[in-house]
């Protein structure tokens, strides 16, 4: 691996403003991701090699699962994906964010994997990952992704770049309503998860609105309201490592089968977290059948434009959009 | 046998490289050829079946048997090269092409080496031309793929390497390229090296016997498809390595290798150096499945560095380097016609192979290997087979558990099924109807012995086919979006086979103790644990007496490859030769030191060894004596001296060719699976296959290598695929979570089970497994997913974009 | 499209810019200093500054989880570079060690420490075969940074066999052929160990999802999940 320097930080302040002195530093959570990344040497004129290596994991109390039935859930930003998925209160109330969290990577980069770098991790687009492709993302002038091998990338809201965001408690976290508490030189502030992703057309060279020496600090999530069902489902090959050809959240209030309110998200087709509001539309007060849900999933996919290679993901994820909501009433 | 016109183009052994000559060696494929050439009587009439081996009770061979490295390898005590760390050693990284062809016009390497601890470096200015890996060139001055090695570093350690990598300055010259083998083939394509006449490598693989033409006449039914099997990596587990140290004219090297001495001896060669100044040591070898087999850049890297900069040089590849370095096993693209009467009975095979060799593998040997099977599994009187190999800007082909046979398996057993529903037979039946249970057509030799037709019925009851598959009506029958199929597929290889060099010595010590003395890898057959038993059992020795050496080309003699599914066979029967020579002698001692004690004549033939216990079988009275008491027996005097006549038994053994019989191993599979037909993934929920192994000499070690071969026989069915973006020649599959590799929630119920058919030329009857147990999924899950879900899928793997884009079409 | 493609030019590093803080010694520094003469090294070693001191007698391993996997939390803040001692707890020895932060736990386990036992199949957190427990839990040490590592209780295959009593995993890995190359092996038996101190007696289940990042291309999936099966008896 190339050399680095490597701070330890005490508190988010002091992380925030070694983040301000060196433009090139990165935060390290479990680094399970940044250090695939400084290993594989990707960079580009966009994307500097990280020189400076930010501890986080050194700040005391992130790593924490609060639940309480007022305030909801509080997990500190550097709680493993693990203990998120092992915490018999997300099991409980949050039975979708708990499989999300049991979902990525295998049980090792779990173990050291922190929610917060599951949320913030860089997308997986081989092109991205491979060295000698100087794309947009890196801050270079091309896509390969367009006139090349494209079966994994993006179905739906792909322009400029066609990534689909890597993480599967991204949607999960959107359908649950979360917010992201955090930390930058101005102080704390909230970002709802819902308005924290953001395209390639907004800012190509990140995923998110957070700026280089903002950190994610915690998440929140509101009290599941009265008769809430939420459940998450990831399409892969194997069982394991596999980030999701497609992936879904879907989290409502259903009362006697009939669909009050709700969330449906899809990870694996877009280059944010896809919130189906189409969907949403369609299910809204109607009582849920596989017709219904099948309505949802065309309203949802007619937006698709799949690459020269992509389109079977289009089929995959009208499926689970069925195969989603109805689980809900089943 | 129709006795039509038949031949097989000979290869030229003088135009080929050692290694390839090698491969055509332990794939029995110089067999062939020199069988053919050296006329062995041609009979009309089918060759005799060969005698039987007598079948005894066995006392080690047959029971399962422990590892006997099982202690080092669950502590983590055995070494394996990775964990080879040498004083004052320097670490090598590599700076490699980004471009799939170019001219390097200059190539600065100033600023880097002026990097503190920056110790060497090397670039293709520093190779004599006639140093070659293979090949392949050690540093390329015409980068001919992406990954060819441009500049080796040597530096204090790989951070300081890889800061030394970013400091080369290398301009290019890019030159255009080919991906596709079809493509490359046309005349116009862009040449993959500048010094080509055509991309096209070498006379067409060509195999003709009787009329295919008259044969496609004559024929009720007639089934084609075309089937396109796709580039795979091996990822042996432990990455490609080499240790280099120079002691003044001498070069050790460790490296994790399926063949110490071939390396030993291409090495030497390529430095101009004599063969016994190049030692090589592969302890443990972390997995290889034909990947490990030859010489490759990386060796001659740490060889140079190590003498440039007079320190030990260590190069470990980084998994990208080994996607780049490694052979491949090739893409290959086939058109497989049949042509069967009604009932079923096979009358013309017309199969034609395009492989595409990367850019250093030549000739059309590889696309026949594609066609070998199909020539020989079943009674076919009408043939024409043609292969060729294509030169691409792409990693090098190269052997992988198979050499292409799994896909040529693929392609014919997937067609049968095809017929089978055609002809409205069971796919069983079929295949029953037409196995050739005599022997090779072209080169007239019987088979040692084949057993398919018992792996079939035996099979087939095992796995409850008759209720378990339904009749051609009721494909895709299942309701629900998950639907469930069987599969079969039957298959016969060349791998397997009893190919020289075939060495051993077996030692017997003062102390009774036994050591075997052979050079083969270590690899997890487990070869020591089968050798050891081979001559336990042939001595009549306990198994806890024997030792077995580690393969080092100082001390070992020359046991040929582990591959090819031959140790078992061919170096067993070395090491079982040796423990006969020992045997004899140990015979002898014990004789004489029972005619002094009994002070009467006591012949060997009179005597019994069982247990380490060597017995008078005419008279069970008197006490047994043990391996020690015999060795020690004979004594001399010098200089007044009682001194040991010989203190340690030395058996030895150089085993011959095989050139009375023609080689094949045998296999049927049975495979269940789950096709969702919502999301496309496809699951194997049951899998069985059945091995005509001859002989059963360990079954605890024999099932673990059907396991393995099942599950990686599923991943090339399924999963695993190398993919290169074709706008730019670069690879882009290249990590272990792109190349998707089964694991184990992946990983159904497996049976295994065997057929003893007795090989004429096995030691105890045995043969091969590693390759068959692999190509024995593919075409049997293609088949399975085609019941279930009413799609064929001739191109692999049968991912659920394919899955799924099948179901629309 | 290939036109698209640069050569690998990377902007020159300037060494100056390296700077040295908290007193400590760049590596480049300490390089040109040192010289290759003056290399310290023992147990097999990268050729840079290398002291390997077993600090404390060795002690019984801890195999036990702990619940936590975090860091040790820092009380002052601190930038590191170049070469720092640090101290390692290994198989209940404590080692003082000199490292750079981009060193791995596994490169310095195996190279420093020459506890070779550790095995890299990727290098890149996709096939576990590097996994040591931290703390008593599973991690791949390609990934993780020696530097971070201070103050936890790391166990790796060499620690696992108590007076030459193999651990029950080890004895049924090498009884059930759990293995073919047996590279994979130290990383699956670890990986095992972590999941029978968890769950007593798994079901298959459980055992494929916490056995399932371990890669074994070998593919000896059967028998290793054997082999948990017979140690989870063995053990109960
Ligand atoms: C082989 C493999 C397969 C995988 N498969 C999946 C999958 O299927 N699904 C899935 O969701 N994920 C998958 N992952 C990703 C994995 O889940 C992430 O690597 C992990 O969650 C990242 O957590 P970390 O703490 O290790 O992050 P780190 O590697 O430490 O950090 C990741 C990134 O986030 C930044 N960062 C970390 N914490 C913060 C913070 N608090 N505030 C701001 N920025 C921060 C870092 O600077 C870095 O850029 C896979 C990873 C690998 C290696
Ligand atoms: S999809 Fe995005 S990350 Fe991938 S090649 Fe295109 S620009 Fe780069
Ligand atoms: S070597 Fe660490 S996960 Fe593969
Ligand atoms: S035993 Fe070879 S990789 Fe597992």
């Amino acid at each position: 691996m190339r050399s680095f320097k490597y701070y330890t930080a005490t508190s988010w302040e002091d992380a925030v403003a070694t983040l301000g002195k060196y433009k090139n530093a990165q935060i390290v959570a479990g680094g399970s991701d940044v250090l695939g990344w400084i290993k594989d040497e990707l960079t580009g004129p966009g994307a500097p090699l990280a020189d400076v290596l930010i501890d986080i994991r050194t700040i005391p109390n992130t790593s924490y699962i609060n639940y309480d039935a007022t305030a909801g859930l509080k997990l500190g930003a550097l709680t493993t994906l693990t203990t998120v998925a092992e915490s018999s209160d997300v099991q409980k109330n949050y039975p979708g964010l708990a499989t999300a969290a049991v979902s990525p990577a295998s049980p090792s980069i779990r173990n050291v994997g922190t929610i917060g770098g599951n949320i913030m991790q860089r997308p997986r687009c081989w092109y991205l990952r491979g060295a000698n492709f100087p794309c947009y993302k890196k801050g270079g002038d091309f896509c390969f992704s367009v006139t090349g091998e494209n079966q994994y990338h993006a179905i739906l809201q792909g322009e400029l770049c066609y990534i689909v965001h890597p993480s599967d408690t991204a949607p999960a976290l959107i359908s649950l309503n979360a917010t992201a508490n955090v930390m930058g030189p101005n102080g704390a502030k909230q970002i709802p998860f819902d308005q924290f992703f953001i395209g390639p057309r907004t800012n190509v060279l990140k995923e998110t609105v957070l700026e280089h020496n903002e950190i994610l600090t915690e998440i929140v999530v509101p009290p599941p309201a009265a008769n809430t069902k939420s459940v998450f489902m990831k399409v892969t090959q194997r069982g394991v490592y596999d980030f999701a050809l497609v992936s879904i959240a879907v989290a409502a209030q259903i009362v006697n089968g009939v669909w009050q309110d709700g969330r449906v998200v899809l990870g694996g087709v877009a280059p944010t977290p896809y919130r189906a509001t189409d969907a949403e539309a369609a299910l809204k007060g109607k009582k849920i059948d596989a017709n219904v849900a099948l309505q949802a999933a065309q309203d949802t996919l007619v937006k698709a434009r799949p690459m020269s290679q992509n389109a079977y993901k289009v089929d995959i994820a009208k499926n689970i959009i069925v195969q989603a909501v109805t689980s809900l009433v089943s | 046998m129709p006795a039509a016109k038949s031949y097989v183009t000979p290869l030229d052994y003088e135009k080929m490289t050692p290694e390839e000559r090698e491969w055509a060696v332990l794939t029995g494929r110089a067999d062939l050829d020199r069988a053919m050439k050296e006329g062995t009587p041609r009979s009309t009439t089918p060759p005799a079946s060969p005698p039987a081996q007598p079948s005894a009770d066995y006392a080690v061979v047959g029971k399962p048997q422990k590892d006997l490295e099982g202690y080092r390898i669950v502590t983590g005590k055995s070494t394996f090269t990775v964990d080879v760390y040498l004083p004052d050693m320097l670490y090598v990284r590599v700076l490699r092409s980004p471009l799939p062809h170019a001219k390097i016009t200059s190539i600065d390497t100033s600023k880097a080496a002026a990097l503190p601890g920056v110790y060497g470096i090397i670039t293709y200015k520093d190779i004599p031309a006639q140093v070659l890996a293979g090949l392949k060139p050690v540093m390329a001055s015409e980068p001919a793929l992406v990954g060819d090695p441009i500049a080796a570093v040597a530096a204090v350690d790989e951070t300081v390497a890889e800061d030394a990598l970013n400091l080369i300055n290398v301009q290019y010259q890019q030159l255009p390229f080919i991906v596709d083998p079809i493509a490359g083939a046309k005349s116009g394509a862009p040449l993959a090296l500048s010094n080509l006449q055509s991309n096209v490598s070498g006379p067409d693989f060509k195999v003709v016997r009787g009329d295919v033409n008259q044969g496609f006449a004559s024929a009720d039914v007639t089934v084609e498809h075309t089937v396109n099997t796709q580039d795979q990596q091996h990822v042996a587990l432990e990455p490609h390595i080499a240790v280099a140290r120079w002691d003044n004219d001498v070069l050790t090297m460790w490296t994790s290798s399926q063949y110490t001495h071939a390396i030993a001896r291409i090495v030497a060669a390529t430095l101009g150096m004599p063969y016994s100044k190049v030692r090589v040591i592969s302890a443990f070898t972390g997995g290889g499945f034909g990947d490990k087999t030859a010489v490759y850049p990386y060796h001659l890297v740490a060889a140079l560095l190590a003498k440039k900069t007079m320190r030990p040089v260590r190069y470990e590849l980084t998994r990208l380097d080994v996607f780049y370095e490694g052979s491949h096993h090739f893409q290959v693209v086939q058109d497989i016609k049949l042509g069967f009467k009604k009932d079923g009975t096979l009358v013309a095979l017309q199969a034609d192979s395009t492989a595409r060799l990367g850019a250093y593998s030549r000739g059309s040997g590889l696309a026949g290997d594609t066609l070998s099977g199909a020539r020989l599994e079943y009674n076919i009187p009408n043939i024409l087979l043609n292969g060729r190999g294509v030169i691409t800007n792409t990693s090098s082909a190269g052997a992988r558990r198979s050499v292409g046979e799994a896909s040529g398996m693929f392609a014919l057993e997937t067609l049968m099924d095809v017929a089978a529903e055609k002809l409205g037979m069971d796919p069983v039946d079929l295949r029953l109807k037409n196995i050739n249970e005599t022997g090779d057509p072209e080169s007239k030799l019987p088979w040692t012995s084949n057993g398919l037709r018992d792996c079939i019925t035996n099979g087939a009851s095992a796995f409850n086919w008759k209720s378990r598959w339904q009749g051609w009506a009721n494909v895709n029958k299942g309701a629900g979006p998950l639907k469930t199929g069987v599969g079969f597929m039957a298959l016969a290889s060349n791998k397997g086979s009893k190919s020289p060099p075939m060495t051993a010595v077996v030692e017997i010590n003062v102390d009774g103790s036994v050591r075997v003395v052979q050079g083969a890898a270590h690899i997890g057959g487990p070869q020591r644990t089968t050798f050891a038993i081979i001559a336990a059992e042939t001595l009549g020795a306990n198994l806890d007496q024997l030792s077995v050496s580690e393969p080092d080309t100082a001390f070992t003699t020359d046991t040929g490859i582990v591959a090819g599914s031959r140790a078992t066979k061919s170096v067993g029967s070395a090491v079982k030769a040796a423990a006969e020579d020992a045997r004899a002698q140990l015979l002898g001692y014990a004789a004489a030191k029972f005619s002094k004690d009994l002070s009467r004549t006591v012949n060997p033939q009179d005597l019994a060894v069982t247990n380490g216990q060597i017995s008078l079988q005419t008279d069970s009275s008197v006490k047994p004596i043990t391996f020690a008491d015999a060795v020690n027996s004979g004594f001399i005097i010098v200089d007044g001296q009682q001194v040991p006549a010989a203190a340690t038994i030395i058996g030895r053994a150089v085993v011959p060719p095989v050139t009375q019989y023609a080689q094949q191993t045998y296999a049927a599979a049975f495979y269940e699976v789950q096709v969702n037909v919502q999301t496309g993934v496809v699951r194997v929920t049951d899998a069985m296959q059945i091995h005509d192994v001859g002989k059963v000499i360990n079954p605890l070690q024999l099932t673990n290598q059907v396991h393995g071969g099942s599950v990686q026989g599923t991943g090339f069915a399924l999963t695993e695929d190398y993919i290169y973006d074709t706008a730019t020649g670069i690879p882009v599959s290249s990590n272990l979570d792109d190349y998707k590799m089964l694991m184990i929630n992946d990983v159904p119920k497996i049976t295994a089970l065997f057929v003893e058919s007795n090989d004429a030329v096995g030691p105890f009857g045995a043969k091969g497994i590693g390759e068959p147990a692999f190509m024995a999924a593919a075409a049997a899950i293609s088949n399975a997913i085609y019941y279930a879900a009413g799609i064929r899928l001739t191109s692999l793997p049968m991912n659920p974009k394919r899955v799924l884009e099948a179901l629309k079409a | 499209m290939a036109d698209e493609i640069a050569p690998e030019q990377e902007p020159e590093e300037k060494e100056e810019e390296r700077a040295t803080t908290n007193g400590q010694v760049t590596r480049r520094q300490f390089l040109v200093g040192a010289g290759v003469g003056a290399v310290i090294g023992i147990a097999g070693t990268a050729g840079v500054l290398t002291l390997v001191h077993p600090t404390a007698p060795v002690e019984q391993a801890q195999t036990v989880a702990t619940p936590s996997t975090t860091s040790a939390t820092a009380t002052a803040s601190a930038l590191v570079e170049g070469t720092k001692l640090i101290a390692l707890n290994v198989n209940g020895r404590d080692y003082e060690i000199a490292v750079e932060p981009q060193y791995t736990l596994a490169e310095v386990l195996k190279r420093d420490l020459g506890l070779t036992g550790t095995k890299l199949g990727c290098n890149g957190s996709m096939c576990s075969a590097c996994t040591v427990l931290v703390d008593g839990v599973a991690q791949n040490s390609c990934s993780l940074l020696a530097i971070r590592e201070v103050g936890k209780k790391i166990i790796t295959i060499e620690g696992l066999e108590q007076n030459g009593k193999l651990h029950p995993v080890q004895a049924a890995f090498w009884d059930n052929a759990a293995y073919q190359c047996g590279f994979c092996t130290p990383g699956q038996i670890l990986g095992a160990v972590e999941l029978l101190n968890k769950i007593k007696n798994p079901t298959d289940d459980q055992i494929r999802a916490a056995m399932s990042g371990h890669m074994c291309k070998c593919s000896a999936y059967p028998n290793i999940l054997a082999a948990i099966q017979a140690a989870a008896k063995q053990m109960a």
